[in-house]
């Protein structure tokens, strides 16, 4: 894999000049996901909630600190290069290739995630065409215009998601009985692992753009903007998971989104409502540029791996999205509005498979390149700057 | 990156025109409902005992009708014809709104329906809150009713009276504020209550009037028996402790010919930390805002507010007592309990924790003469 291949596949980040809000939003949507939909935490822990949600934010701030050490210590290099650095030749076009499968598959929870959320909000699975149809677009605009193409799609809706969020909790909170917080009792340490898992669920997406890290000296100063996202989106789970509780008290565990009944219940006297409407709307949106930043991530690990052009890239990409929409469609018309499978393997196979891909392969890499730098009496692999 | 900043401001500031309906098609085509009703039309059981009622499940035909606003009729002022209803029949709720189709009904649309009309029969949760969960168009905000006796009766108008689904809303949303007021239990309230521990869930109890409709009580939810109450002190009692931010325009008559119109209070209930079940003594620390409506013997305002407290100290007794004869928490004082002191929630949560519990209560009266 040479150096010019490799940044031709991977010069999504920098290259193009994304702007630091635009990372921030799209950091913000990787990490938007299902445990924060679903309010894994409340439901499980109720009124106890915010100290594994707190748990999981120090868990997880461990993952842009895995970025920031990442790109320090493989400057200059690709993914592929860097994997090959450490392990051989061999075993990282392995590990590039069960990454991009690893990827894929967390992609397919990302939509399936998606379309049980607007299933739930009672609306035809045939609408979701539409926002399929969108989410088509805006990948096809990332292949092929580069990465400030989703940047600024991310930026364009989670800044409106956020802030109808807090507008529809601040409708809500102030008529919820803040009771409902009560009662304050530590929980023991079982809450360890799932504060643990939430953290990898929610932060451990940020690996994911790993293999857009390829041009260090642009990409040193955004470690410490998705740094900001990651505490900024601790500070949003951690508000929305008291205020959910707040507002809906004991009935909380009955509704597969809470959010979506915090979107229901919010009113502006009998004549303004109906916020879930455009709620769902954003929030599929959200968690379709999840989908997307992660689909884009494999393809160009297997972009790199098989040495495939732009062009190549492309009808990778669209062919893989068309093949995703009709299993997307496939699954939410086979299992209707149950998805107690789904939710199984959310919980019970996704964090291994994310703790394979977003801990194990990063923290033995990093570890390996470590040890391998200290003998050879260097600090990093290699310096390079992409105007070189 | 300022022109992006403008279109991110401009796509927030348009988000609110996404909000509202999401009909589609012909809203000729349209029928908005109102009111929901839900009735049981044969085969029940009912246990008359004192004031509860129990109904059996499974041996009965669910009527539902929705009430429609026929908008010609209510601008020509024929009040009670202001509404018409379609009414349809099956073995569920779901079912019985299906059949709807069968006698008329076009696209029915709940996205604006403000009521849910619980016959008495009908009141027990297993015939309609299923639905009324899983119902993506019914608003949790909706307002459920429950009905002495059948709805018809209740829901009959003469030509000279208001509609019945007018007054009721008018009941649940008091004097056009668009707010709930004592009697609007939400369909989420009463959810939340319906799963928290250590309190008896319950709904506004309405019957015929002479003039229409009016408030008649409590329909409790103490397991599965549903306990009617309908003593005015006991409702009284609930709504100073369950729904104090809601007082606002309540009325009470004192002694002396004395009347207070309530402005608006808040409740804190104390509970200082022990260790046996048998030390717990709840405060209720109400803090009351009102207007002195009437007063014909000159008393001055001192004397006022210690009829008020004298009035309030008797209301909690009479709802403290029924609580206790219903065995049903209804004011909710397990609830703080379970809330304050959790520790001490599993001694009592079998018990009858009521009996053995005194609740003081302390008040603190903001009264405005004029």
């Amino acid at each position: 894999m040479s150096a010019k291949q490799s940044a031709a596949a991977v010069d999504v980040l920098t290259k193009d000049g994304i702007g630091r809000a635009e990372l921030f939003s799209l950091a913000l949507a990787l990490m938007f996901g299902g445990v924060l939909l679903t309010g894994r935490a409340e439901k499980l822990w109720a009124q106890q909630s915010w100290l594994a949600v707190i748990l999981a934010v120090v868990v997880g701030l461990i993952f842009p600190l895995l970025l920031a050490a990442w790109v320090r210590l493989f400057a200059g290099q690709s993914m592929g290069q860097s994997l090959q650095f450490v392990f051989g030749r061999g075993a990282a076009r392995l590990l590039l290739f069960i990454l991009a499968v690893l990827w894929l598959v967390q992609m397919a929870a990302a939509v399936t995630c998606a379309a049980f959320f607007w299933a739930d909000l009672g609306a035809q699975s045939s609408a979701l065409l539409l926002y399929a149809a969108l989410f088509l677009l805006v990948a096809a605009c990332f292949a092929a215009g580069g990465g400030i193409a989703l940047g600024r799609v991310a930026l364009l809706v989670v800044c409106p998601a956020l802030v109808l969020v807090f507008a529809n909790l601040l409708l809500t909170v102030s008529g919820a009985d803040k009771g409902n917080l009560l009662p304050l009792i530590l929980p023991d340490y079982t809450v360890w692992p799932d504060a643990l898992m939430g953290g990898l669920l929610v932060f451990g997406n940020l690996t994911v753009l790993l293999p857009f890290f390829y041009h260090t000296e642009a990409v040193k100063n955004q470690t410490a903007v998705i740094a900001r996202a990651a505490v900024w989106l601790g500070l949003l789970w951690l508000i929305f998971s008291l205020c959910a509780v707040a507002v809906l008290g004991a009935a909380l565990p009955l509704y597969d989104f809470p959010l979506l009944q915090i979107f229901r219940l919010a009113e502006v006297g009998n004549w303004f409502s109906r916020f879930e409407v455009m709620g769902a709307a954003l929030l599929l949106m959200v968690l379709l540029i999840r989908a997307s930043v992660q689909f884009a991530a494999a393809v160009a690990v297997l972009a790199e791996l098989w040495r495939l052009d732009k062009r190549q890239q492309i009808w990778l990409l669209v062919g893989g999205i068309a093949g995703l929409i009709w299993l997307l469609l496939a699954v939410v018309r086979h299992y209707g509005g149950d998805w107690s499978v789904l939710l199984w393997f959310g919980v019970n196979i996704l964090p291994w498979l994310l703790l394979f891909s977003a801990v194990v392969i990063p923290v033995v890499t990093i570890l390996g390149a470590w040890l391998r730098l200290r003998l050879l009496g260097r600090t990093v692999v290699i310096r390079h700057s992409y105007r070189d | 990156m300022k022109n992006l900043r403008v279109l991110v401001a401009w796509c927030c500031m348009l988000l609110p025109l996404l909000a509202g309906c999401d009909l589609t098609g012909d809203l000729k085509d349209v029928e908005m409902v109102r009111a929901l009703s839900v009735d049981i039309i044969d085969n029940v059981d009912i246990l008359d005992s004192a004031d509860k009622v129990e109904a059996q499940e499974n041996s009965s035909m669910i009527s539902a009708a929705v009430h429609l606003l026929h908008r010609d009729r209510a601008l020509e002022g024929q009040y009670a014809e202001s509404y018409y209803q379609l009414t349809a029949e099956g073995d569920s709720l779901a079912a019985a709104l299906g059949q709807l189709y069968d006698v008329g009904a076009k696209q029915l649309n709940f996205s604006h329906t403000s009521l849910l009309v619980l016959g008495e029969q009908a009141a027990p949760t297993e015939f309609w809150l299923d639905y009324a969960l899983r119902s993506p168009q019914l608003r949790p905000t909706v307002y459920p009713v429950v009905c002495v006796g059948q709805i018809e009766a209740l829901l009959a108008a003469d030509e000279q009276t208001l509609s019945p689904i007018y007054l009721l809303n008018n009941l649940s949303e008091p004097m056009g504020s668009s707010y709930p007021g004592v009697f609007g239990v939400s369909l989420q309230d009463f959810v939340e209550d319906f799963y928290q521990t250590g309190i008896a869930p319950a709904l506004p109890l309405v019957e015929k009037t002479a003039d229409g409709v009016a408030a008649a009580g409590l329909a409790v939810y103490a397991g599965d028996k549903i306990a009617l109450l309908t003593d005015d002190d006991a409702v009284l009692a609930w709504q100073l402790l369950v729904r104090t931010p809601y007082l606002y325009g309540m009325v009470l008559a004192l002694d002396d010919g004395v009347a207070v119109r309530l402005q608006g209070g808040q409740i804190f209930i104390r509970l200082q930390p022990v260790d046996r079940a048998e030390d717990l003594r709840p405060v209720c620390e109400l803090e009351l805002q009102a207007d002195i409506l009437n007063n014909p013997a000159g008393l001055d305002t001192q004397q006022v507010r210690a009829l008020l407290n004298e009035r309030l100290q008797q209301i909690l007794a009479v709802g403290m007592a029924k609580s206790r004869r219903l065995q049903a928490d209804f004011l909710g004082i397990g609830r703080e309990i379970w809330r304050k002191q959790p520790h001490i929630w599993p001694q009592i949560a079998e018990q009858d924790y009521l009996s053995g519990i005194t609740v003081d209560l302390q008040t603190e009266i903001e009264l405005n003469a004029d």
